[in-house]
């Protein structure tokens, strides 16, 4: 019996082999019909690009992109060769090795802090000289509002796609049983420890804090209310007890301060990651600051009726409007693809098809976040939306200030131990904040 | 099994043996149901909501509280999924076999023979049972780059590139563990063969081989399993869809970094089934030695 | 008759072996593979750690200053002395209750005739799941209870001390906290594997004939008596097998633990050399985690090799 179960199974598999090898070829239309967006050559014969997204595993948007690449492929007779995946430790791995040895993919959607060092060595061409070539590329952007992705040199090497946003998230269930008014666009660091203090007296956890988890975007803020925005908030720690140093340390001791009140979860040391807006979601804590892409998961998670998005608290430093975002990743072109000339005029017509009006829309839409394109995109109907959903929708437009991440200055392989050790060991009481800092230092000076 | 139950035939015994019986029945089940929950537990979060999962995980998913299809059709939209269980099995499957006969002559070498270096070489196949993959990935990368037989789009080539690590990388547990076994063979058989004019191979082959067999089964089966789950050879050499293993196509749902968590019961169990059933084939080889009548006097 | 198989004594010169030739073909092709993919890297891996890496995949910036610098962090690292206590008394843990259960499993099975493949097939699954879906369901399992007013039940852990201690409601016993993490981390690393090692002894345990359990007990060897005179001594060299096994499986182990204690919580106590080897290596010190993966290989071959001295392995 178990011999006839093995042999029927070996053909099924056989059978499927072949159905899986037909799929190997590539199928398509010799039309290569080029995008309007782009003034190239078009393609003489059809060309396979490789390209590498983070829009792999259950990113919210792999659907759309899916979906585009088919598009594209069906569109201009060009194969895309997909190798998308989520950028675990494995994947960067894997990135980086290919970058090591000449097996880089063509064209990239991705973070491009982590692609810092192969910027550095010229392994990306930068939009100056794409424009030389093709001077429609990337003009649907607002290059005014456009932020740039410097390197030392002071170029841009990436089309940003959609931006994104940290905003204070908050159960207005649980605010109005500890009697709390719902926070406001001129919300202070005062009001917010008092309004911990009578949530905490209600007996609801008032922050919703994972000290190994995510803690990074509560850092950014106390950071930000320490520093003030923009300039002075994206400057990192370079030498010891210099202006980004003390920003940071006073940041890190706000989130001990929260801490040592009483107000962070009671196995805040150990809280996973997953677990803390669960926290939230199932009216047990009050506050939690994360990004713009957290809010599909509230909608997905949560009853979103109940859930409320407003602007974080402020000290002296900055206003409450004073918000933290930008862009982290975009699409970039390998030099390696850009000095083939088989394939040149395909990755910009790719990337071009990628960034269109409404194509990018929909993929800011699903992300609920911003454009930077000139025209802006048809958004969606509003009228059934909830109130936080709304708030998403002007967050940025209602912010006097947006200011990246001060984070994003130092590379996450070096600053990432701060976050997943170093500030709980900081609030547990086992390290100052100065000693935290100094490590970092010392791991930056390591990596130079 | 064993024949303990054909021998005396005092009664006494037998009472004795049937009050043992039942507390080792009840000993042996609660570990099966230590053992069987996690499974059960798998598969039914795999037809449970995935919004639903961190709140409550423990009750049956009826439709209506959160039963639904969902996590398998979206885990099965990934294409092609009937062709990456073929480039699993065939990929594990000459793993396997390469794996079992290399490892088979290296133990029985190792074993038999008196030589000097024998206890570094022994050492030696500890020692590289501990090397973690990130070590030895990146040489590994570069020496098959320069191969060429990496990153081509040829399916048989990755399929290659990913099967001389994996090789490597499990010969030394299977050495490991059939030194053990065949050390633990009597060497009558080998010299009574010996004296009727067998040679060394010849007694691999007719002798140790047949001997060994439940060894030789379990070895297969854990270097089938490893192989089959090994996430970091296949993610660095598989590069293209219609090349990609199960494990690698479900790899990211199924990742420790996800959160979708109905999603990865599901992928889980998808990758699960067969290896489960590699296993029951196998297990059936896991049988009493053939050593019964065959030793003279 | 039973005397015969248990003779001692060094059969090695037994005259099929005496020819040294064929002995190359055996041992060169498994050689050949792992000289290539795994010696070779693996030196490659030692030279790293003289070197300075940031990236893992990306080369190497140098020669460190001084060259043994990540040597001597070794001894000063305080995480490194917490992973290797840690890990020490895990191997310890591993050993007496992985391949203890195992064993008590392997011995109580080997009297059953009903059942036998049943429990051999259930006895596996633990090693199929993945470590993700493992470590997901022990998460849950100790899952502290959202405190407050609106507290959520917790994990069913919590919900049946609660019970069995009179509460209303769940205990709120913080599974993970620095009092109770051992506990936590140890179960289900100890659970997950009592099914290699008794696959392992089965087969083991098969390789005994029958012949020889009927010749005991006809010499009025039976139950207890035989375990201890005829199985044990029998199963002696796959035990000595499970033990290397052990010892290096705890030196190795990352998946499980890592899952349910990322990064050493809670405060840096819960490394392993496993996890506390991956945390350095994509924390940006690749050279530095190349040489706690060479500590690891020097421990593993010390202690295995010592262990087999005092558990001297027996040839027949």
């Amino acid at each position: 019996m178990k011999k006839v179960l093995a042999l029927v199974l070996s053909l099924v598999l056989c059978l499927s082999f072949f159905a899986g090898c037909s799929s190997d070829s590539s199928s398509t239309a010799p039309v290569s019909t080029p995008d309007s967006e782009s003034e190239s050559v078009a393609p003489a014969e059809p060309v396979t690009l490789t390209v590498v997204t983070t829009f792999g595993g259950s990113d919210g948007n792999r659907g759309t992109y899916e979906k585009a690449i088919a598009d594209y492929q069906a569109a201009s007779g060009n194969t895309i060769d997909d190798q998308s995946g989520t950028a675990d430790e494995t994947f960067k791995t894997k990135i980086a090795t290919d970058f090591s040895t000449g097996a880089e993919p063509d064209v990239m959607f991705y973070i491009f802090s982590e692609m810092a060092d192969q910027i550095a060595a010229g392994q990306f061409v930068d939009l100056d000289t794409i424009k030389a070539v093709y001077p429609d590329y990337a003009s649907n952007m607002d290059a005014a509002s456009m932020p740039n992705v410097v390197s030392a040199d002071g170029k841009n090497y990436a089309v940003p796609a959609y931006g994104y946003w940290e905003g204070l998230y908050y159960n207005t269930t649980v605010l109005d049983a500890a009697g709390v008014k719902a926070p406001g666009d001129d919300y202070t660091w005062d009001q917010f420890l008092a309004d911990c203090e009578a949530i905490k007296a209600a007996g609801y956890v008032p922050v919703a804090l994972s000290l190994t988890g995510e803690p990074h975007y509560w850092f950014e803020y106390c950071v930000m209310n320490n520093a003030g925005p923009q300039d002075k908030h994206t400057v990192v720690p370079a030498a010891k007890d210099d202006q980004g140093y003390k920003n940071w340390a006073a940041g890190v001791n706000d989130i001990k301060a929260l801490y040592d009140a009483g107000y962070c979860p009671d196995n805040a040391l150990t809280l996973q990651t997953a677990e803390h807006a669960q926290m939230i979601a199932d009216g047990a804590a009050a506050f939690d600051i994360d990004g713009s892409w957290k809010l599909q998961w509230y909608v997905d998670n949560a009853n979103i009726e109940e859930i409320g998005l407003g602007y974080p608290p402020a000290k002296e430093a900055r206003k409450a409007t004073d918000v933290v975002g930008g862009v982290s990743s975009g699409w970039m072109i390998t030099k390696k693809c850009w000095d083939d000339p088989k394939k040149q005029a395909a990755a910009v017509e790719f990337v071009s098809f990628m960034t269109e009006n409404d194509r990018l829309g929909e993929f800011a839409t699903k992300a609920n976040s911003i454009t930077y394109l000139k025209d802006g995109f048809n958004a969606p109907d509003a009228s059934d939306l909830s109130p936080a959903q709304i708030k998403a929708a002007g967050f940025l437009g209602g912010a006097s200030t947006v200011t990246p991440a001060t984070q994003d200055g130092i590379t996450s392989a070096i600053r990432e131990k701060l976050f997943t050790q170093d500030i709980a060991a900081v609030c547990a009481g086992t390290m100052t904040a100065e000693e935290a800092i100094d490590g970092l230092l010392e791991r930056v000076a390591d990596a130079a | 099994m064993a024949s303990n139950n054909n021998t005396s035939g005092v009664t006494l015994n037998k009472k004795k043996f049937h009050v043992s019986k039942v507390f080792i029945y009840i000993a042996l089940a609660f570990w099966a149901l230590t053992t069987i929950y996690p499974f059960f537990w798998v598969i039914l979060n795999s037809f449970r909501e995935s919004t639903m999962i961190v709140r409550d995980s423990f009750s049956i998913p009826w439709p209506g509280s959160g039963g639904t299809f969902s996590n398998y059709t979206t885990a099965f939209e990934r294409v092609p999924l009937l062709g990456s269980y073929f480039n699993s099995i065939m990929i594990s499957g000459i793993v396997t076999i390469v794996v079992v006969l290399l490892s088979g002559f290296a133990a029985y070498g190792l074993v038999r023979y008196q030589f000097k270096g024998r206890g570094f070489l022994h050492s030696m196949v500890i020692a590289s049972m501990m090397f973690p993959a990130f070590a030895t990935i990146i040489p590994v990368f570069m020496m098959e780059s320069s191969w060429h037989i990496v990153n081509t789009g040829n399916t048989l080539l990755s399929w290659l590139s990913v099967i001389l690590p994996q090789i490597a990388g499990n010969l030394s547990f299977s050495i490991i563990v059939l030194m053990g076994f065949i050390r633990s063979l009597p060497i009558d058989l080998e010299e009574a063969a010996y004296l009727e004019g067998y040679n060394v191979y010849q007694i691999f082959f007719k002798i140790i081989f047949p001997l060994a067999k439940p060894s030789f089964a379990t070895v297969s089966i854990f270097t089938f399993l490893w192989s089959y789950n090994d996430m970091f050879t296949q993610m660095f050499f598989l590069r293209s869809r219609p090349q990609y293993t199960i494990t690698r196509l479900l790899s990211e749902i199924a990742s420790i970094a996800g959160i979708d968590y109905g999603l990865m019961a599901a992928a889980v169990t998808v990758i699960i089934v067969p290896v489960l059933i590699v296993y029951i084939i196998f297990q059936n080889n896991i049988v009493k030695g053939l050593t019964a009548g065959a030793v003279k006097g | 008759m039973l005397s015969g198989f248990l003779k001692e004594g060094d059969h090695m010169n037994s005259m099929i072996y005496k020819k040294k030739s064929p002995l190359f073909l055996f041992l060169i092709p498994a050689f050949a593979f792992m000289t290539v993919y795994l010696y070779y890297p693996f030196v490659m891996n030692i030279y790293n750690s003289f070197c300075k890496i940031r990236a893992l995949g990306t080369a190497s910036k140098g020669f460190n200053d001084p060259l043994y610098e990540n040597y001597t962090k070794l001894f000063t690292d305080a995480a490194m002395g917490t992973a290797f206590k840690n890990t020490m008394l895990l191997m310890l843990c591993t050993i007496i209750f992985q391949v203890g259960i195992a064993l008590l499993l392997a011995l109580l099975i080997d009297n059953i005739t009903v059942g036998t493949k049943f429990f051999r097939t259930v006895y596996f699954f633990p090693i199929v799941i993945s470590a993700g879906a493992l470590g997901l369901l022990f998460n849950l399992l100790f899952l502290y209870p959202s405190q407050g007013v609106s507290s959520v039940g917790g994990g069913p852990i919590n919900t049946i001390v609660g019970a069995l201690t009179g509460q209303n409601g769940p205990a709120m016993i913080d599974w993970k906290s620095m009092e109770n993490w051992m506990f936590t981390m140890f179960l289900p690393i100890m659970w997950q594997y009592v099914g290699f090692y008794f696959v392992i002894i089965i087969t083991g345990l098969n390789n005994i004939s029958a012949d020889i359990y009927e010749a005991a007990s006809i010499d009025g060897a039976d139950g207890m008596k035989r375990i201890r005179y005829i199985t044990l001594p029998l199963l002696h060299n796959t035990l000595c097998t499970c033990l290397t096994l052990a010892i290096t499986g705890a030196l190795k182990v990352f998946d499980l633990p890592w899952v349910m204690f990322p990064n050493g919580v809670p405060l840096g106590q819960s490394w392993l050399t496993g996890t506390y080897m991956y945390s350095v290596t994509y924390g940006g010190d690749v050279d530095y985690g190349s040489t706690i993966a060479l500590l690891i290989v020097v421990l593993g071959v010390v202690i295995s090799q010592v262990a087999n001295i005092i558990f001297k392995e027996k040839d027949y």
